[in-house]
Formats: C-alpha cells, sequence, structure tokens
C-alpha cells in the first residue's frame, strides 16, 4: 500500500530543523505570557508533568477535576484516612495549582489534623508534652511546609503562603526566629495584608527584639491610611505607645 | 494517481470547492452535532457546579468551563472529523473518482484540511457566542445583586473571550493538518485518530521536554527531550485561557507570533501531507 516511508527520516530533519528555526520565537510567546518556570530539580519537572498532563487531558475542566477531588478529600477526613487524605491533597495540588485555597487547607489539615489522628483525640495534649508527641507533631509540620514550599512555583509572591508557614514555624515547630522570617517575607510580598505587619512587630517583641519592633511599627504606622477598619491604625498607635513605655524612649513622631 | 495534466495550472478555486464540500459534509454529520450539543450543555452544567466550586471566583469557573469546551471537545472534534473526512474518502474509494478528475493531490489535501478547519471554528463560533451569553446573563444579575463590585463597570472582557476562541482555532488548526499527515500515511482512520490525540497530548507537555533539557544530565535522556522539543510544536504557547480569565491583557503582537507560528507549522505538515499522499497509492 504505502512507498512513502523513504520521505520519513527526510520529515523528521526538517521538522527538527523547523523546530529549532522556531524556538527563539517560542520562547519569546511563552516568556511574554509568563509561562516559563525553570526547572531545577527532577522533582519539580516530575510535578510540572503532572501539571501539563492534567491541562492537555482536562483542558479548562481541571478545576471543576480538582473541587470534585476536594470534596471527595473530605470523606478521607472524616474517616481520618491519612493515606487517602494525604494523596488527595497531591493530587488537587497538582490538577489545579492556580487556587491558593487547596494549599493553604492541605498545609492545614497536615499540620493540624493529621497529628491528632496518629496520636488519637485523647491523647492530644501529648503533642506538646512528651517527646514522641513532639516528634510526631514536628513531622507533620515538616510535610505541611514541603507542601506550602512546592507552591511556590505558582505562587511565588502569595503573602499568605508565608503567613501560613510562619504558622507551622511558630506554632508547631517553636521555632520563631524562622517564623518572623517568614513574615517579614510576607510584609515585603505583592499586595502584602495589614496584619501581616502587627505580626511581625509582636514577633519582634517576642524575640527580644524590641527596639527593632518599634522602628519598624513606627514606620509602617505612617503608611497607614486613616478610614480602613482593617488597618486598625489606633491598634498599631497603641503597640507603639507600649513600646516607647517600654524601652522609655519618646519616638520621633506623635502617634 | 498524479498531477494530471502538466499544463494544469495549480487552483485555489478548486480548493476551494473541495473545502466547501468537506464543510458542508462534516457539518451534516452527526458528530458535529453530538460534539457542539455536549460542549454547549458542558457549558450549561456550569452552573450546576457552582455549589462545587472552591477555589476561584463565579464569572472565572464559568469562563474556565466554555475555555475547556473549547480546547478539549474542540480538539477531539479536530482530529475526528479530520481523520474521517480525509481517510474516508480513501477508504469509500471516493478519493479515486474526484482524484480521476483534473486535480493535483495537494489541491484536496489542502482542500480537506480547510473544510476540516472551517468546521471546528463553526464549533468554536458557536460556543464563544455561547460562552459570552453565559457569562453576560450571570454577570448582569450578579451586577444588580452587588451594585458596589460594579462601579467602573463590567469586569469581564467579552473582547477576550473572542481572542481565546481566535487563539485556539490556530492550535486547532495545527492538530487539523498533524492528522490530514498522517492520514496520508494511515492504513486506518483509528491510526489517524490515535496518533492525532498522542500529538495533542505530546505537544501539550512540549515545554516540559524543553526545560528537561536543560535540566537532566544524562545525555541519552538529553537527547530524547531535545527531539520532543525541536520535532514537535508547543500547544502549550496556546494556553491564554488563564491570563484572560484573571482580566489580563494579552500583548497585540502575540496574537500575531502565535499566527506566525501556527502558519509555519501548518505548511510545513501539508506540505510533508502533499509529498505523502502524492506517493501513495490508492
Amino acid at each position: 500500500m504505502n512507498s512513502n516511508y523513504s520521505i520519513i527520516p527526510f520529515c523528521i530533519a526538517i521538522a527538527l530543523a523547523i523546530g529549532w528555526v522556531v524556538s527563539p520565537l517560542d520562547r519569546s510567546i511563552s516568556e511574554a505570557l509568563g509561562q516559563r518556570a525553570e526547572v531545577e530539580s527532577l522533582r519539580q519537572l516530575d510535578s510540572q508533568f503532572g501539571q501539563g498532563l492534567s491541562v492537555a487531558v482536562l483542558g479548562g475542566y481541571r478545576s471543576v477535576t480538582a473541587n470534585m477531588v476536594w470534596l471527595s478529600k473530605n470523606r478521607n477526613w472524616e474517616k481520618r484516612d491519612l493515606v487517602g487524605t494525604f494523596a488527595k491533597i497531591g493530587l488537587v495540588t497538582s490538577i489545579d495549582p492556580r487556587p491558593e485555597i487547596f494549599w493553604l487547607n492541605g498545609a492545614r489539615i497536615i499540620a493540624n489534623d493529621m497529628p491528632a489522628w496518629v496520636v488519637g483525640d485523647r491523647n492530644t495534649n501529648q503533642l506538646a508534652s512528651t517527646e514522641e508527641g513532639r516528634k510526631v507533631a514536628h513531622q507533620y509540620a515538616k510535610r505541611a511546609l514541603l507542601l506550602l514550599e512546592k507552591s511556590r512555583v505558582h505562587h511565588s509572591d502569595n503573602p499568605d503562603i508565608y503567613l501560613e508557614e510562619a504558622m507551622i514555624y511558630w506554632l508547631k515547630l517553636d521555632d520563631l526566629e524562622r517564623a518572623a522570617e517568614r513574615v517579614l517575607r510576607a510584609t515585603q510580598a505583592m499586595n502584602p495584608p495589614y496584619h501581616a505587619f502587627r505580626i511581625y512587630g509582636e514577633m519582634l517583641t517576642r524575640l527580644g527584639r524590641k527596639q527593632e519592633a518599634l522602628g519598624f511599627l513606627e514606620r509602617h504606622y505612617k503608611t497607614l491610611p486613616d478610614n480602613s477598619p482593617e488597618a486598625m491604625k489606633i491598634v498599631v498607635g497603641d503597640r507603639i505607645r507600649a513600646l516607647r513605655q517600654e524601652l522609655a524612649t519618646s519616638g520621633e513622631d506623635e502617634v | 494517481m498524479k498531477a494530471p495534466n502538466d499544463k494544469l495550472r495549480w487552483s485555489l478555486r478548486r480548493v476551494r470547492v473541495i473545502a466547501g464540500n468537506t464543510f458542508r459534509e462534516a457539518v451534516r454529520m452527526k458528530l458535529f452535532l453530538a460534539m457542539t450539543i455536549l460542549a454547549i450543555g458542558a457549558l450549561a452544567s456550569s452552573f450546576l457546579f457552582q455549589e462545587f466550586n472552591f477555589g476561584s471566583s463565579e464569572l472565572k469557573f464559568i469562563a474556565d468551563f466554555g475555555f475547556g469546551g473549547m480546547t478539549v471537545f474542540g480538539s477531539a472534534l479536530a482530529i475526528i472529523v479530520t481523520a474521517q473526512l480525509f481517510y474516508g474518502e480513501i477508504e469509500h474509494r471516493t478519493a479515486l473518482t474526484l482524484l480521476a478528475k483534473p486535480i493535483y493531490r495537494s489541491e484536496f489535501v489542502l482542500g480537506k484540511f480547510l473544510g476540516a478547519w472551517a468546521t471546528v471554528a463553526c464549533f468554536l463560533g458557536m460556543m464563544t457566542t455561547c460562552l459570552i451569553f453565559a457569562l453576560w446573563w450571570r454577570e448582569t444579575s450578579i451586577m444588580v445583586e452587588y451594585p458596589d463590585d460594579f462601579q467602573d463597570g463590567r469586569i469581564v472582557r467579552y473582547g477576550a473571550v473572542i481572542g481565546f476562541s481566535a487563539i485556539q482555532a490556530l492550535r486547532i488548526g495545527i492538530l487539523c493538518s498533524v492528522v490530514v499527515l498522517f492520514s496520508t500515511y494511515a492504513s486506518s482512520s483509528l491510526f489517524a485518530m490515535v496518533m492525532g490525540v498522542l500529538i495533542w497530548i505530546v505537544g501539550q507537555l512540549q515545554h516540559i521536554a524543553t526545560e528537561a533539557w536543560i535540566a537532566v544530565d544524562n545525555w541519552l535522556l538529553k537527547g530524547v527531550y531535545a527531539l520532543a522539543s525541536f520535532a514537535l510544536p508547543n500547544f502549550h504557547l496556546f494556553d491564554v485561557g488563564d491570563k484572560l480569565a484573571l482580566g489580563e491583557n494579552l500583548p497585540g503582537a502575540i496574537y500575531g507570533k502565535l499566527g506566525f507560528y501556527s502558519l509555519l507549522y501548518v505548511s510545513f505538515y501539508l506540505a510533508v501531507a502533499s509529498a505523502s499522499f502524492n506517493r501513495r497509492e490508492l
């Protein structure tokens, strides 16, 4: 039937040549669309492959598929099924990594709920009081941090992700220094929430760096609008006054 | 059958006639109707699935559904219709009757491609109209409910929906030309369809091969990734739905660049398809 197999190598060669010729155009389009994500490790490659495949197969339907998987995850969560819940959190964030809610809620489930499932409801106090309990809590906190770290490819400058990491470092790993570093990043991210600044000030105070906290809050106070309830300008002013009193300094500006 | 007469001039008119017949034949297919109804039904179901939406805003969710219908059903339609219309002619021997007339095989290939592409463009046009209507209707009711959120007017950019549809037409044009190429080789329409699906998926993942090519150390893997990244078109470039649904503007030059990119690949695949079809014994 077919006598045209001889042209196959020739066609492949031309296809490669065309690919090579259009590669600068390909690069310029993907850069203009912000599609270029550097693959630094095989783990990243693996995750990108999963997401690429989901886009290829599901297209725009991936958001509804992710929502359905998230719903079905709730059944695993109700049954306290560690493996199922963990797998579905991974699957949802792989199918549709765009909504931050999957990453944040997934991390909260891993860091807060899963250790309680491991030790049992009656023994949750052991998570803080015994060495074994702390080990369990730390293990799951680290897993939650790993999940949030993966979200960075899609939410590189998201203050909520930094704040969630900070809460895990602070409340689950008792590492206030790292928690403060994460909150600082949240304040430097795009559109940081007002409460991130207040939390950072509080963390610096708890770390004993009161002078630094005072300076930070004074700088922040100047940027706050008067009529925004979220800004809580009065609360920040009160905190500044309290810190000045503790440090016995007067400060340059009146608050 | 090769060129019937050395003096016969290659004619766009004959291409147009073949394309017109192919288009008419395609839109009469039950499959086209079924796919269109299915895609519009899927878009309508986005209103039902609202209850299960956790991650994004309502209008973005509807837009996602519409964009999904265009890409998934549009690509499926492109693969099936092109394979059936092209290979069907060979299988049912109707190509012999047609090619016995003074007509070049390249005219036949181009006409079949344009007819199939026009069919999918027609599908995309209907989907775009339905999506715009669905978004406009829902946005209007939300505006009545929450007028404070719409002080600057409507938030959906309807021009962007048309832009998305145009970009998908380019992507599907490449896909149609790939299926035409495989149909000229294939010994069954199923083979052409399977190859079309494979190229669709691999083309969607092509950008990962490009990144991997740089990241991997193993030379054998490097070679495989290089082959995949250069030999196939990058369909991921056409995934602009996220940007448009989020209200971002696409630079005007992108449309031109994507058009040029598609034109290059379509021309190449059709040229190879013509060469292959010329050598094929029917």
